[in-house]
């Protein structure tokens, strides 16, 4: 621990991060490769990618929300200094909702459905201890109201079912910043609402941000989304972090063949006659994964040396690195 | 390849007049029932070859309009005229069977809409053999024309849907979709599941097909952008009700309606 200003500004720090599944039978499945980012105190960072990317896999292994024995972590992943990939299990829970707190895509089966949104975040409350009833009480109505409700209240003995979705998804982040994490995981929290509310939560997440220092990592797939709300970007491919950066000159400077491909797939207004082209192919799955470049059998630039051995992330940009021997 | 003229106006191949929903509640002793109104007086009309879009948020009907237009569902008042046939009429009670329409949908998961247990080539003719088509050799043809058609290999109707990627799926239900030579595809946010990379070959493809068979799709979406990208008009809906309709380029550029406009704007895209 030399590097002190590093260790101080990161909230987390993936170094090397590789997830394995154990398949049965002495066999693995490599399913994250040697991922690095930091996410600063206060930061949005967006992780993007598509379905088989790795990304809620890597969400998942910050609580360590797997069943014993089926997933194996190489490499370093600290939060607030502790490495979760060597830490006990007893000091990992002891973590959860003080140090990392998760919120999920479907509140309603996040919620239980017989427990008044007062007891739900309660009961987030007492897990830690330490306060009194009436203290607890006032705590509940302070993060409702911090999650913007109008009329915390009356929502407080409200059942999940009396909630639209997009208060149920405040609900639950008032239960998830009931201990005061330092880091917030949002697994696509938005993705089962409407535009409109959609907005609502991005905006209440900016600014929990901007008042409590929280940091926040963003899983999506949605890159006009993470564009306009995250402060940096990871693009992921088959289980390998592509390139990384600032969201805004990442989203409109890509250097990362795949970042091209992915931001031009995005559909937009068409001149008549003419079509904007896909990605051909398929994402690769984990049990044929290969030498070289994950995305080199779809890449337009694809060279020879993409197919073989290793390739390590390189600075593109002032601030952006990528994973490619051939950047734009 | 051109697409075809699209401005040339000719009978529209689906006409919607005041089309309206209401759900009975059940009426209670002393209460007299209450209904809950879904749509009202939707109206609005597709020609040959042109893909509407149909935008709002959930619960504003577009599922439910969809719905009557296929005849999973009565409308409670209205009209639905599809060229010269008469699917819908409220007030002289006609209600042509779904099976007569000639009008397919395809649905927004393609994991669940696709039976696990049948094969693909079942799956894909499943809809003429209700028809009543029994010749093997026929439907096997039709099948792999079908799926030429949506870009599968013909070896592809002897697997299961299993065996298939969520975009391959989707290709399977637009395959099971045409079969009957439907004059309206119904797409119920059917891109909605996928992947941007793959959404955006089902997007190229549906409109391949628009040109090829000259069809009208109603396309069903809350995403703004693959709005823009293949409809050529647009009705907004929201409680029930058409705030606004035009040509998609008018709407999404100059929304004039207060609604249309906090979609529009909520929606984050990326400026070329």
């Amino acid at each position: 621990m030399h590097d002190t200003s590093r260790i101080d500004d990161a909230v987390l720090e993936a170094d090397q991060l590789s997830l394995f599944l154990r398949a049965g039978r002495g066999t693995e499945l490599k399913i994250v490769d040697s991922v690095s980012f930091s996410i600063a105190r206060g930061e949005f960072y967006a992780l993007v990618g598509e379905s088989g990317s790795g990304k809620t896999v890597i969400a998942r292994s910050l609580m360590r929300l797997f069943p014993p024995n089926t997933l194996r972590m190489e490499g370093r992943l600290v939060v607030d200094g502790v490495d979760l990939t060597t830490a006990p299990a007893s000091r990992v829970q002891r973590m959860r909702g003080r140090s990392i707190s998760m919120i999920f895509q479907e509140p309603m089966t996040s919620l239980n459905p017989l427990m008044t949104v007062e007891r739900q975040i309660d009961e987030a409350i007492a897990v830690v201890g330490g306060m009194g009833r009436r203290e607890r009480r006032e705590r509940v109505v302070e993060l409702l109201a911090d999650v913007q409700f109008a009329n915390p209240g009356s929502v407080r003995s409200m059942y999940p079912h009396e909630l639209s979705g997009g208060m149920r998804q405040r609900a639950m982040i008032a239960m998830a910043l009931a201990n005061n994490p330092s880091l917030l995981i949002a697994d696509e929290p938005t993705t089962a609402l409407d535009v409109t509310i959609q907005e609502e939560i991005l905006q209440l997440l900016l600014r929990l941000r901007d008042q409590h220092g929280l940091s926040i990592l963003f899983i999506s797939h949605d890159l006009s989304l993470v564009r306009r709300f995250a402060d940096r970007i990871g693009v992921l491919y088959g289980g390998v972090l592509m390139e990384t950066g600032p969201a805004h000159e990442l989203i409109d400077h890509p250097t990362h063949p795949y970042s091209r491909a992915l931001i031009d797939c995005i559909p937009r207004r068409r001149e008549a006659g003419k079509r904007q082209a896909g990605i051909d192919g398929l994402v690769p799955g984990v049990a044929d994964w290969f030498d070289g470049c994950r995305f080199a059998p779809r890449c337009p630039r694809m060279a020879e040396d993409c197919r073989h051995g290793r390739i390590e992330m390189t600075p593109t940009q002032p601030a952006q690195v990528a994973r490619c021997l051939h950047p734009l | 390849m051109p697409a075809p003229a699209m401005t040339i106006p000719s009978a529209p191949v689906l006409r919607a007049e005041r089309i309206g929903k209401t759900y009975q509640g059940r009426s209670r002793l002393f209460a007299q029932a209450t209904g809950v109104t879904a749509l009202t007086d939707v109206s609005f009309e597709v020609g040959p070859g042109e893909i509407l879009g149909i935008v709002g948020e959930s619960g504003c009907g577009k599922s439910t309009l969809a719905r009557i237009i296929v005849g999973l569902e009565q409308a409670s008042a209205g009209r639905l005229v599809a060229g010269d046939a008469t699917l819908v009429d409220v007030a002289a009670g006609i209600f042509l069977p779904p099976a007569a329409r000639r009008i397919q949908m395809v649905f927004q998961d393609p994991y669940s809409s696709l039976n696990p247990r049948m094969k693909v080539g079942d799956v894909v003719s499943e809809g003429l053999r209700i028809a009543g088509e029994t010749d093997r050799r026929l439907l096997a043809d039709r099948v792999a024309g079908m799926l030429r058609l949506v870009g599968l290999p013909a070896e592809a109707a002897s697997r299961y849907p299993f065996q298939f990627s969520g975009g391959q799926r989707q290709r399977i239900g637009i395959a099971r979709a045409l079969i009957t030579e439907p004059r309206i595809l119904i797409a119920d946010e059917a891109v909605s599941a996928l992947d941007v990379s793959v959404q955006m070959q089902i997007l190229n493809l549906l409109l391949d097909i628009r040109d090829r068979l000259g069809i009208a799709v109603l396309f069903i979406s809350h995403d703004i952008g693959v709005i823009e990208y293949l409809c050529d008009k647009v009705i907004v809906l929201a409680q029930g009700k058409i705030v606004e309709s035009g040509s998609a380029d008018a709407v999404i550029s100059k929304p004039s309606h207060v609604y249309t406009k906090k979609l529009i704007d909520a929606v984050p895209r990326i400026q070329d």
